[in-house]
């Protein structure tokens, strides 16, 4: 598997981003739904790999060490939108999300489409870093201790974040139920 | 909003996977990092006391054997020459300006 090494040349990098990029561009699709602000995202993710690249120390796999700095590049860009777009009125949602969210059948499962519209609307509300966790834990599928090794916060704290993060998009999506 | 359908909406959208790169997106970086500058030179410190050292021994060895030549062969000279009161003759004269009462 191609990994980088401190005296590469820009084209064995190369190498290395062709292996990585869908992945990367998976990662950074779950803050962003915008693909060409993803595609600046995982630019931004690889150049600092790049830069940092004398600090991988093969320990790990590489796929994990470009998915951390990609989680963090994530965070930076929603932190940076989050300042952007503090005044932000009521997300616009589809009519199929909303006729399935307003609905009381427990058993009607949502459109994969709509899911994930409703899910980006209602986790704009969170602060970055709790976006972060949860998507982390109920998108990605990641364990506490994987988020807390990325995050660079404790289990605890992940823990903590998860559940405010599930109450607040609850309190979200019930806020959009009653409209 | 209930927990089953807070998870259905976790479960549905994990199955949605955003648009991949494009196909130059691998030649995109490249260019990127063409354009890199390249990493700072460390700046040319102050070379440590040993280092200096280091870099003197073979003179200074030169210098001290030069030194004990000398030395061993004005002994020589002068033990041949029978002037044993070389050393006394320094010491008088030393002597003799130490005590001058207004130097020179």
């Amino acid at each position: 598997m191609p990994e980088p090494a401190r005296d590469d040349a820009p084209e064995d990098f190369a190498v290395v981003v062709r292996r990585h990029q869908a992945r990367v561009f998976a990662i950074l699709h779950r803050y962003e739904p915008d693909s060409h602000r993803v595609e600046d995202l995982a630019q931004e993710t690889f150049l600092k790999a790049w830069r940092a690249r004398a600090a991988f120390d093969h320990r790990a796999p590489f796929e994990h060490w470009i998915s951390r700095i990609a989680v963090r590049v994530a965070l930076d860009h929603l932190r940076r939108e989050k300042r952007r777009r503090n005044d932000i009125a009521l997300p616009e949602l589809g009519e199929d999300a909303l006729d399935w969210l307003r609905s009381t059948d427990e058993n009607r499962e949502p459109a994969a489409r709509d899911a994930a519209e409703l899910l980006h609307c209602a986790l704009r509300e969170l602060s970055p870093s709790d976006r972060v966790v949860i998507t982390l834990q109920e998108l990605e599928g990641r364990s506490v201790r994987e988020i807390a090794d990325t995050m660079g916060i404790s289990r605890v704290a992940v823990r903590v974040r998860a559940l405010r993060a599930r109450l607040k998009l609850r309190s979200a999506l019930e806020k959009w139920m009653n409209l | 909003m209930s927990r089953k359908k807070l998870d259905q909406l976790f479960r549905a959208a994990r199955t949605v996977t955003g648009l991949g790169p494009s196909a130059g997106f691998a030649d995109q970086v490249l260019r990127a990092l063409r354009q890199e500058p390249p990493p700072p030179l460390a700046p040319p410190g102050e070379p440590a006391l040993f280092d200096e050292l280091n870099a003197l021994f073979p003179r200074l060895a030169v210098a001290a054997l030069v030194l004990m030549a000398l030395g061993v062969a004005a002994n020589l000279v002068l033990g041949a020459s029978e002037l044993t009161d070389w050393g006394d003759g320094v010491t008088q004269l030393s002597t003799q300006w130490f005590l001058l009462p207004k130097g020179f």
